[in-house]
């Protein structure tokens, strides 16, 4: 079973290009693929969202799975490889969460060893030079610990906007390979999709 | 509050409609209430918009999803709504920092009963957000870096 989180800021894109990910993995992997959704309120959105695209889905609320809900996570996770047995999971966290930590938690899952596991973080470059000037630790967490990057809405963002992010990413984070992607127009989606799955 | 302190609400909202309005309307209505909410949140006193979205269900008309980030941008909305709707549920969430949870309730009954009153719509509230819930308690000390 491999596992991917896509995390990132609130409002960075993450379940759009989660819901091109999970389409390319059964189309083009012919994967079994399922989606872990956490979100804050006791009904959520992002879910309805996926599910109506026709994909499995379990949601965890009420708790944020990167510190709260580790043993939530690790049940879900457990429950999904008994009742559904899927070979990619792709988890979206909160987006408060650090990548890092729900790595951390999946080491708890033990049912079984999972081949990989690998974090995007997708980056809105409208909006990155305000949430590094008001959210500084967890934004530069988030860039640090991503295996790839995603720069989601190239086509709302200036030239200006896209180079910072680029500089900042490659200051923070300077081995991290960086994709400038619009996961909203699907621009440059299927190459990320390609890398991150394969 | 400090500019780091993160509030979240979330609802749902039972929209009646007097008369019917076609779906265009009722993507109309989802947008206006998104952008009219980030714009107040954010003269409340909000810092930052981490997210206003909503899904709006009509039952066999559709749906529509509707998100936005920042005061003064236009939200985006996706999917589509058909024929004559009377009523429709919302499921709203609000994520931003600088406002409580009680001040986001108060914005959200205020640009209701605003738009209630212009558009002619009749709406009802239910809280979804847990008692106990998640970010504003969230352990920052065991394992999350301070947020600011």
């Amino acid at each position: 079973m491999d596992v991917l989180i896509v995390a990132g800021f609130l409002g960075s894109g993450k379940t759009t290009l989660i819901l091109s990910l999970a389409r390319w993995a059964v189309k083009e992997q012919g994967r079994k693929v399922a989606i872990i959704e956490n979100e804050v309120g006791q009904v959520g959105i992002d879910d309805k969202f996926l599910r109506q695209a026709g994909l499995p889905v379990r949601e965890l609320y009420s708790g944020c799975i990167c510190c709260q809900l580790v043993g939530n996570l690790v049940a879900t996770l457990k429950a999904l490889r008994k009742g559904y047995a899927p070979d990619l999971i792709i988890i979206e966290p909160t987006g408060i969460a650090e990548p890092g930590n729900v790595r951390q938690a999946l080491a708890s899952f033990r049912d079984e060893p999972l081949n990989w596991v690998r974090a995007v973080v997708v980056v809105d470059p409208t909006r990155l030079d305000m949430l590094l000037e008001i959210m500084t630790p967890l934004i530069t967490t988030q860039i640090r610990t991503a295996d790839w990057i995603a720069v989601n809405k190239i086509d709302e963002s200036s030239d200006e906007e896209l180079d910072l992010a680029y500089r900042t990413i490659s200051d923070l984070n300077p081995r991290v390979p960086v994709r400038f992607i619009s996961a909203h127009k699907g621009t440059n989606v299927e190459p990320l999709c390609r890398e991150v799955l394969a | 509050m400090g500019s780091a302190e993160l509030g979240a609400y979330a609802a749902q909202i039972t929209f009646t409609l007097t008369p019917p309005r076609p779906g265009p309307e009722c993507v109309r209505l989802l947008s206006t209430l998104l952008h009219e909410l980030a714009t107040g949140c954010r003269r409340r006193g909000a810092t930052l918009i981490g997210h206003i979205k909503g899904w709006l269900e009509t039952g066999d008309g559709g749906h529509l999803f509707g998100s936005v980030t920042r005061a003064g941008a236009t939200p985006h909305c996706r999917g589509e709504v058909a024929g004559q709707q009377a009523s429709f549920t919302l499921t709203l969430n609000v994520l931003l920092f600088g406002l409580e949870r009680e001040q986001i309730r108060a914005e959200v009954e205020k640009q209701l009963h605003l738009l209630g009153a212009e558009q002619g719509f009749a709406f009802v509230v239910r809280d979804t957000f847990p008692e106990n819930g998640h970010h504003p308690d969230h352990d920052r000390s065991r394992q999350h870096a301070p947020l600011a």
